[in-house]
């Protein structure tokens, strides 16, 4: 209680009054707004779980799920029995894993160098990254480069092309540009090499700024489909995403699918989604904190 | 020191971006097939069956599998990048016809089949049996397989593309005709019937179209399926502004307007129209009939409805004949085959015999019945009068008695060359009820057409497989962009003269001045 005294001078309720008198009709309607939105957001999440747990005769005859009126986890079972969802996940955890450190190593090591003065060409790197922000190649020279250096359909593909993000290495570079030059020159002065100097003192005062990126990295990798439908024929290469996709976009369409077993598609569908999309959701608010901070100090220092 | 190890970086990274646009050239290993193809799904080649035929014609199989959603890019992107398969399977239809297939053999990235196949009878008799198939020739030559639909030919040249719906409605509201058939002044009673019993109180629809096929209800107005149409004086029209099919849509936007129409067909996803009718909120539902589609349906109903009688399934599952204002039947025409199976230039004489080999064979009795049943003694056995037996030590069986479906390398193989509908009434995978449905509804619209009653819906073939600049780069999107300006014209976002404009725009007129021209000469 102590540490409060000196608080007192804060906008605080004044004493004696209730919760109620402090909230206007304002609130309630600000409050009722947020509700709304929170609603629109939330329901989609609590949609996709009922369907997962509902069975088929419930979903079809119940357009509008508010509450499950019957449970069943045949869909959980079958998910968890899928030879190609497993394989998906173990793919897609190594994108996380190895593609997060990957890509965080060569975008830090290369924003701190272009965060450094006069060293010669720094402004020729820096403005072969950024062209990449604004032009591509296009699909069939990176098609070419990717078969070429024996990418093709192989799980190296998903990580190898993307070590550097230009807008995350910017970010990473104005935030090392921001910190005292004071710093580099004490640690000189103390013996420090150039290594020991980005190791030692720049590294761990760049926390807030890795968790952030490292994140960013973390949900691109989760989320990576897009060059594996490209360069990936082998069905256990492919990352969960993928596997999602294909599984979605085959029970929803009209093609001929003769003599296969008739499943429960949007429950099989639902039931994978929330397989996808729970780790990832476990995992952020852990580093939100992190998150909101790196964000912003990157985007205003510099 | 410094500047060299600069010097030495950027010279290594040109060196890896130059050695990205160095041709290597594929391997090609001349023991190993590699196939992609759409209907593959997670087959990996991984089965007794496969074994079978790798050593039977001396060749390893490896196979890989398109996806449906990504099919087409995966193809032109693998093409393109100059990386295909040694065989593949494109979705080439007279759309894309000119800018994909035609542009693939003149340009040598697909080869041709051996001008004499008669080193392959059954595969000859396959190609011969395609309708069309001078149309899909390029200087004489055919540079792929059109993938039949039934190697035994019979075919109908229409569409499955028709009405489901509930008879067990139309019977309790009296509207239901015998045998299904319907005038157009019955069947627009009935619509309306629906809505005045069902749909103004609750969510329930009267007619709804699946996604592509909206308005169905135009189908018995115009003359021709997609974008053109011959008018009177034998010149080539934008299908969509012709008085046939405007008449057509006049009636589809008062279906709308009067909730005869009532679900919200602008917006709806793929699949969405389905789940509609599945949950019993549909009276009439406009879908591809084809077997396996039905044959869903079905399950599906029956699903949502527990223990469902067989008479009260069909009831709900009936097909519907809809003769149309001039009294006759409408249905699309169709093609007897459905993509095609193309071959690597990259691959040698040698490993083009086998893979022609191969599927000859798989064409064969002998590799129809290994693709139907499997291994003659093991999966099935055959008594004196031919009749076939299904083993239990081949064929498991799941709780409910259905067979339980296994991975057979060469059912999946034979995909190659046919879609397998000569298989279809006595593979063990077959729900046989739907079958027979489907088949007395195609017997019966054979009998309508051989007796004239039948409007098979074509386009004129001259016109269909005509390769000409503007209309291989704009046909498909013409198609794309008149069928948004039906929509919003039906439900009230664009005017008529707006409609009739946007399907008679510049580009339309520069397509249809080509091909009358291109026709002329």
């Amino acid at each position: 209680m102590r540490k409060f005294e000196n608080l007192s001078y804060l906008p605080l309720r004044p004493k004696g009054s209730t919760f109620d008198r402090r909230i206007g009709p304002m609130d309630w309607v600000i409050f009722a707004i947020l509700l709304f939105y929170a609603i629109i957001i939330i329901y989609p999440f609590y949609n996709a779980l009922l369907i997962s747990i509902s069975p088929e005769s419930v979903y079809l005859n119940t357009p509008f799920l508010l509450y499950p009126k019957e449970i069943t986890w045949d869909n959980y079972a079958t998910v968890f029995s899928s030879a190609s969802l497993w394989s998906g996940v173990r793919v897609t955890l190594l994108l996380l894993f190895a593609g997060t450190a990957y890509q965080l190593f060569f975008t830090v090591i290369t924003g701190y160098a272009l965060s450094r003065n006069k060293w010669v060409g720094k402004n020729f790197v820096m403005n072969m990254i950024l062209v990449t922000m604004f032009f591509g190649g296009g699909l069939i020279p990176y098609y070419y480069l990717i078969k070429n250096l024996g990418l093709y359909n192989q799980i190296w593909v998903m990580i190898i092309p993307g070590a550097i993000d230009t807008y995350n290495m910017l970010l990473m570079r104005n935030y090392f540009a921001s910190l005292p030059p004071d710093l580099e020159e004490s640690a000189k002065i103390d013996g420090a090499n150039d290594i020991q100097i980005f190791f030692k003192v720049y590294l761990p005062m760049a926390l807030p700024m890795l968790a952030t990126i490292g994140l960013f990295f973390a949900v691109g990798n989760w989320n990576s489909w897009y060059n594996a439908m490209l360069f990936i024929e082998n069905p256990s290469y492919k990352p969960l995403q993928l596997v999602l996709r294909e599984m979605i976009t085959t029970s929803s369409s009209s093609m001929e699918t003769l003599g296969q077993k008739v499943v429960y598609s949007e429950g099989l569908t639902m039931a994978s989604v929330f397989f996808s999309i729970v780790p990832m959701m476990m995992f952020y608010p852990f580093l939100q904190k992190f998150f909101v901070k790196g964000l912003v100090v990157g985007a205003i220092k510099g | 020191m410094k500047k060299i190890v600069l010097i030495l970086l950027t010279l290594t990274l040109l060196f890896g971006l130059f050695a990205g646009f160095t041709a290597c050239g594929p391997k090609d290993d001349e023991g190993t097939i590699t196939i992609r193809n759409l209907y593959f799904n997670d087959w990996n080649g991984d089965d007794a069956y496969t074994a079978f035929l790798e050593e039977k014609f001396g060749v390893k199989i490896k196979t890989s599998t398109y996806s449906w959603a990504d099919w087409d890019q995966q193809v032109a992107s693998a093409i393109n990048g100059g990386n295909v398969t040694d065989v593949f399977q494109a979705d080439i239809d007279s759309y894309n016809f000119a800018n994909s297939y035609r542009f693939w053999a003149e340009d040598g990235d697909i080869r041709a089949l051996p001008s004499d196949l008669s080193a392959w009878p059954n595969l000859k008799k396959l190609i011969e049996s395609v309708n069309d198939i001078e149309k899909l020739k390029i200087n004489g030559k055919l540079y792929g397989i059109p993938v039949a639909k039934n190697i035994k030919g019979g075919e109908p040249d229409f569409t499955p593309f028709t009405y489901v719906y509930r008879r067990d409605w139309a019977k309790q509201y009296g509207v239901y005709k015998e045998n299904d058939i319907y005038t157009w002044e019955e069947f627009n009673t009935l619509l309306q019937t629906f809505y005045n019993k069902k749909c103004k109180s609750g969510d329930f629809y009267a007619l709804v179209d699946v996604e592509w096929g909206f308005p169905s209800v135009v189908n018995f107005y115009k003359d021709a399926p997609h974008c053109f149409a011959i008018d009177g004086s034998g010149k080539v029209v934008s299908n969509y502004g012709t008085d046939p099919y405007l008449s057509g849509l006049t009636l589809a936007k008062s279906f709308v307007s009067n909730k005869i129409y009532g679900y919200e067909q602008y917006s709806s996803n793929e699949g969405d129209a389905n789940k509609k009718y599945y949950g019993g909120r549909v009276g009439v539902f406009y879908e591809n009939l084809s077997l396996s589609n039905y044959s869903t349906l079905r399950t599906k109903i029956q699903e949502a409805n527990r223990n469902l009688s067989q008479d009260a399934l069909d009831d709900m599952t009936a097909i519907m004949k809809v003769k149309g204002p001039d009294g006759k039947f409408a249905l699309e025409g169709q093609e007897d085959w459905f993509s095609m199976t193309f071959f690597s230039s990259h691959i040698s004489d040698e490993k083009m015999k086998k893979i022609l080999d191969i599927m000859d064979y798989l064409l064969s009795e002998e590799g129809t019945m290994l693709a139907a049943y499997g291994f003659e003694d093991y999966d099935y056995t055959v008594d004196a009068l031919g009749n076939v037996s299904l083993t239990e030590a081949g064929w498991e069986k799941d709780s409910t008695g259905r067979y339980i479906d296994k991975y057979n390398g060469a059912k999946y193989l034979r995909y190659m060359c046919t879609l397998g509908y000569d298989m279809t009434s006595y593979d063990p995978m077959t729900d046989q009820k739907s079958y027979e449905i489907l088949a007395n509804w195609t017997e019966f619209m054979k009998e309508q057409q051989a007796a004239g009653n039948l409007r098979v819906l074509n386009e004129d073939p001259a016109v269909k497989w005509l390769n000409t600049a503007n209309k291989a780069r704009s046909a498909g999107k013409l198609l794309e962009d008149a069928n948004a300006a039906v929509m919003q014209y039906c439900y009230g976002s664009i005017t008529l003269d707006k409609y009739k404009a946007a399907v008679n725009d510049s580009t339309w007129q520069k397509v249809l001045k080509e091909i009358n021209e291109a026709l002329a000469n």
